[in-house]
């Protein structure tokens, strides 16, 4: 008994004098992640090489599971006057850290970086990372919504595979020859398309067509849904009710996308670069990824995640330091290796450390080709508020056989007060 | 068989049933997650209920043992229960029995105050503890795991111990005053053992709040080394689909020491004549 209360003493002792924090010379920064545990041990490999680089700053890898686990934690530790060094996080959600001043702006560190300048990454990814004319994070990954296919049921189909310039109603054809029910039991046994119906998802569809998603792209006061995007979103909402090629709600809950498309129960998936580690360990069938069909004019959305500094710093130069290993060529190549991430560095993209003809998915290329086309939906505080409601809406549109002209007005009506609060 | 002992039998047997349709409801889930937990990784996700998976082993629980991490994290839990589970009953239970010994309305007042205490939503008070937490210093260490310990690591248990030592008989209090025993020596050497029980329920309950307490590592802890085991399931309930057995391996394996606590505690229950 009097040994174990010993070692339990023993233990908060060490614990409070030996924590990160003692001070020997060396420059300790914290860098907040969220991820599964494959993306963070693409971070941590990124991190241990940057340690292991250098002696005078440790960086320290904090990771979260989830994003919402990640905003709790950085805003808790803003608001208590600690938070961390650098953080990771998609340009759909720094907003909200942004107007509240609790970044420090990278641009003059960028200027006088002799690691590399603004020109070297692809101006797509750093314009949504500009905050009142500054460019305040900086981003690692340019990702884009994709279609991911298997092959073997294409061609057990007959089906043509996909191809650079395919439209929408290529896809949807090709979706209606994929949907089939093998036994005639009346339960559909492969579904052509599978898409969630979230405004991420519908928005490239809304721009392919021409149409507006929001009054003022640079300082929107709403949605903005004009005739082409109401055609539009109509369209994608027939994909289940009028044509019935994706899963229906129950469907969807009982199994999830992904995990339909790895049973071979989905011919076709719409998705950002983030499902390739997992799909890589798919041996029973051959699969591969194509661009976005279009509407009108190509069009697909952003998905880019960039470090952020924070004001409130107590090791900025040490911070950004972290910042040039983890976005130059060598930090990376690192974290394209996990094969999560297309990276926002145009040398590192080209290189065969992303287009490695030995990895899946053969057509890689497509994420570049898709670069000059991407568009980013509106950068400010409220967005993640607003994209929380109008989820709701549309997934209950496209399960329910809402009427998209219906809900562009409910849309709008429902996310006034949100936009009326942003700042951006 | 008389009609009373005809009654007993079936009231005996209606509440057997009812202890095993309860047991069902509880152990199912648990069932149903270790026979999950043998799905080997990198199998593709079940279409339909599939009670005993195809290559079922026990691999996945081989694999969390050899993560260097989890057991880690299983060793951090460990260490901050064994700390904050005796100092927060010990906590709670003098904060009890002070309640208890105070003059009925000073006693009533803080009484009224744990009942508020114990309704203040938590996340009012996550800046609070951050700053509290940054001001002593402690951020880079895993003292803020335990400080819950410092207030009797929840305000129910604390009323769980003033309930308990109210129900003494005051003659008991008498009698010990008379023996000439100070508060602390009463509480020691007559209350607590008189209530040995609602120490057992207590220190349960402090465990189970302690091994699946998520929120005080995500928010206050800056040292990865000092991440806890419900990060790591957090961290592990994130892998895609073809490995959730290694999930629910690592569910059961976290669910383990609960199910072990929960019997102890039945125990204890069943001891007192609540």
């Amino acid at each position: 008994m009097r040994r174990g209360v010993a070692l339990v003493l023993v233990f908060v002792v060490t614990a409070v004098g030996c924590g990160p924090g003692s001070d020997d010379g060396v420059t300790r920064i914290t860098v907040m992640v969220a991820g599964d545990p494959e993306e963070i041990d693409a971070y941590r490999a990124v991190v241990d090489t940057f340690d292991r680089s250098q002696e005078a700053v440790d960086a320290e890898l904090l990771p979260f599971a989830e994003r919402d686990d990640l905003i709790l934690r950085l805003s808790t530790s803003i608001a208590g006057g600690q938070p961390p060094d650098l953080f990771l996080m998609n340009y759909r959600y720094y907003g909200q850290f942004a107007a509240r001043g609790a970044l420090e702006a990278v641009e003059p560190y960028l200027r006088d970086s002799a690691a590399f300048s603004s020109e070297e990454f692809f101006d797509t990814a750093m314009t949504p990372f500009e905050w009142d004319g500054e460019q305040m994070c900086l981003p690692q990954n340019v990702s884009s919504l994709v279609v991911y296919y298997n092959a073997d049921l294409f061609e057990a189909a007959g089906v043509a595979l996909p191809k650079d310039g395919w439209t929408w109603d290529d896809m949807v054809g090709a979706a209606e020859g994929l949907t089939r029910d093998d036994d005639g039991d009346g339960t559909t046994d492969v579904y052509g398309l599978g898409v969630d119906p979230e405004i991420i998802r519908i928005a490239p569809f809304v721009w392919s067509n021409g149409g507006t998603l929001v009054d003022d792209e640079a300082s929107p006061t709403g949605f903005s849904f004009d005739a082409r995007a109401v055609i539009a979103m109509q369209r994608f909402f027939d994909l289940r009710t009028v044509q019935g090629v994706t899963p229906t709600d129950e469907e969807a809950e009982s199994e999830d996308l992904e995990s339909r498309f790895i049973n071979g129960g989905l011919a076709m998936l719409m998705e950002s670069r983030r499902v390739v580690p997992t799909f890589r360990a798919i041996d029973a069938f051959a699969w591969d990824v194509a661009g976005l069909p279009s509407l009108g004019s190509p069009a697909s959305i952003l998905h880019s995640d960039a470090y952020c500094m924070t004001a409130g710093s107590d090791h900025k130069d040490a911070a950004w330091s972290f910042m040039e290993f983890a976005l130059g060529p060598e930090g990376q190549r690192i974290a394209s290796e996990a094969g999560r991430t297309v990276p926002s560095l145009r040398s590192v993209a080209t290189s065969d450390a992303f287009l490695d003809p030995d990895a899946l998915p053969s057509h890689a290329q497509v994420f570049l080709d898709q670069i000059p086309r991407l568009r980013a939906v509106p950068v400010i505080s409220t967005w993640p508020e607003i994209e929380d409601t109008a989820n709701g809406l549309l997934e209950e549109a496209f399960y329910g056989g809402g009427q998209a002209v219906e809900v562009a007005v409910e849309l709008a009506s429902q996310t006034r007060d949100q936009f009326a609060r942003a700042e951006g | 068989m008389g009609r009373q002992a005809i009654r007993d039998h079936r009231r005996s047997g209606l509440s057997t049933v009812g202890v095993l349709v309860v047991m069902a409801v509880f152990l199912t889930p648990i069932a149903l997650a270790f026979l999950g937990s043998l799905r080997p990784v990198g199998t593709s996700p079940p279409t339909t209920i599939d009670l005993y998976p195809a290559g079922a082993d026990l691999s996945n629980y081989g694999e969390l043992v050899g993560r260097s991490s989890l057991r880690r994290e299983t060793l951090n839990s460990l260490l901050v229960a064994a700390i904050s589970v005796p100092a927060g009953t010990l906590v709670a239970s003098w904060a009890g029995f002070a309640i208890a010994r105070l003059p009925r309305r000073a006693a009533l007042f803080l009484l009224g105050l744990t009942l508020v205490a114990a309704m203040i939503p938590v996340t009012a008070l996550f800046v609070g503890r951050l700053v509290l937490f940054r001001l002593s210093g402690l951020t880079d260490t895993p003292v803020p795991l335990m400080a819950q310990a410092l207030i009797g690591v929840s305000p129910l248990l604390v009323l769980l111990f003033a309930w308990s030592y109210f129900t003494i008989p005051r003659e008991i209090y008498d009698l010990a005053r008379e023996a000439g025993l100070g508060p602390f020596r009463t509480w020691w050497h007559v209350a607590m053992p008189m209530r040995i029980d609602a120490v057992g329920v207590a220190a349960a309950v402090a465990f189970m709040i302690s091994w699946g307490n998520l929120l005080d590592p995500l928010l206050y802890v800056y040292d990865e080394r000092w991440f806890t085991l419900p990060l790591g399931l957090a961290s592990l309930a994130e892998l895609p689909p073809t490995d959730q057995g290694l999930v629910l391996a690592a569910a059961v394996f976290a669910i383990a020491p609960v199910l072990v606590t929960a019997f102890v505690a039945h125990r204890f229950i069943y001891a007192r004549r609540w």
